[in-house]
């Protein structure tokens, strides 16, 4: 069976993850958190719509696996695969930064890059979602 | 008025701790895992993550101190070593009459560090 492109892979699952955390409340995680803040919402909805268009027909696994909020305001996009895993972060200015997870248990190299251009996260997604 | 002072406690390596984490927001529901994401910069102040003390508290004190919100959180365990192994500092912090048990995991953070931290973290299971 062919992997699913992203022409068929709707967005719909994720854009309601968006508005599901758009409506928290202040201090949702019971330690002060923030509610999320539109920028970052604007932000993510970027990329997802992003990521539809510009890969398309290249990409294993366009949508992410997980979507959180951050405690800041902020939102973590979560990719993952066998071999590695990507959290793309956005904070509640819109500024972006991703950690890249590769290997498993005790073998796990992680490079983090902080205040990233939209381009450069979508390049590595592309990098590393690709068929 | 008078003020209460609580001794503060050493946290040994082997001490576990508590800290809530929001069922819908931390744990990805497709591999049952704590994400990163549960432990990443506040601003309160920044890199403190705040615990409970697990032998100066229960399981079910920890949920309610939340109220009614407690059905949406799960309680995640940490041992004080292991969060110092990743670099972090444990220390007792009190906050009285309210909370005796709390307790604050500290310094630099990044996500690496915030990676680790999520996979140190067990979910305690409900009581039947």
């Amino acid at each position: 069976m062919s992997q699913p492109t992203l022409t068929d892979v709707s967005l719909n699952p994720t854009l309601e993850r968006l508005k599901q955390l758009a409506q928290l409340e202040p201090d949702w995680d019971s330690y002060g958190a923030e509610q999320v803040s539109s920028v970052a919402l604007v932000a993510a909805f970027e990329i997802l719509v992003t990521v539809k268009e510009q890969l398309s027909n290249q990409v294993r696994e366009p949508l992410p696996s997980f979507v959180a909020p951050l405690a800041d305001g902020g939102l973590q996009l979560e990719w993952s695969s066998s071999l590695l895993d990507i959290e793309v972060e956005i904070g509640p200015g819109g500024d972006f930064s991703y950690v890249l997870i590769q290997g498993q248990g005790t073998n796990r190299k992680f490079e983090e890059k902080h205040q990233v251009s939209l381009d450069e996260v979508l390049n590595l997604l592309s990098q590393v979602l690709i068929i | 008025m008078s003020e209460e002072i609580a001794e503060l406690e050493e946290i040994a390596d082997n001490d576990r701790l508590y800290r809530r984490l929001s069922i819908n927001s931390h744990i990805n529901p497709k591999t049952g895992k704590v994400s990163s994401a549960a432990f990443k910069r506040n601003k309160k102040p920044e890199n403190s993550i705040s615990v409970d003390l697990a032998r100066l508290t229960t399981p079910q004190e920890t949920l309610d101190r939340v109220g009614d919100r407690k059905n949406h959180f799960v309680l995640g365990v940490l041992v004080a070593g292991d969060a110092r192994s990743i670099g972090f500092s444990v220390r007792h912090d009190p906050i009285l009459p309210e909370n005796p048990a709390h307790s604050l995991i500290e310094g630099q953070n990044d996500g690496e560090k915030c990676s680790r931290l999520a996979e140190a973290t067990t979910i305690l299971s409900p009581p039947a």
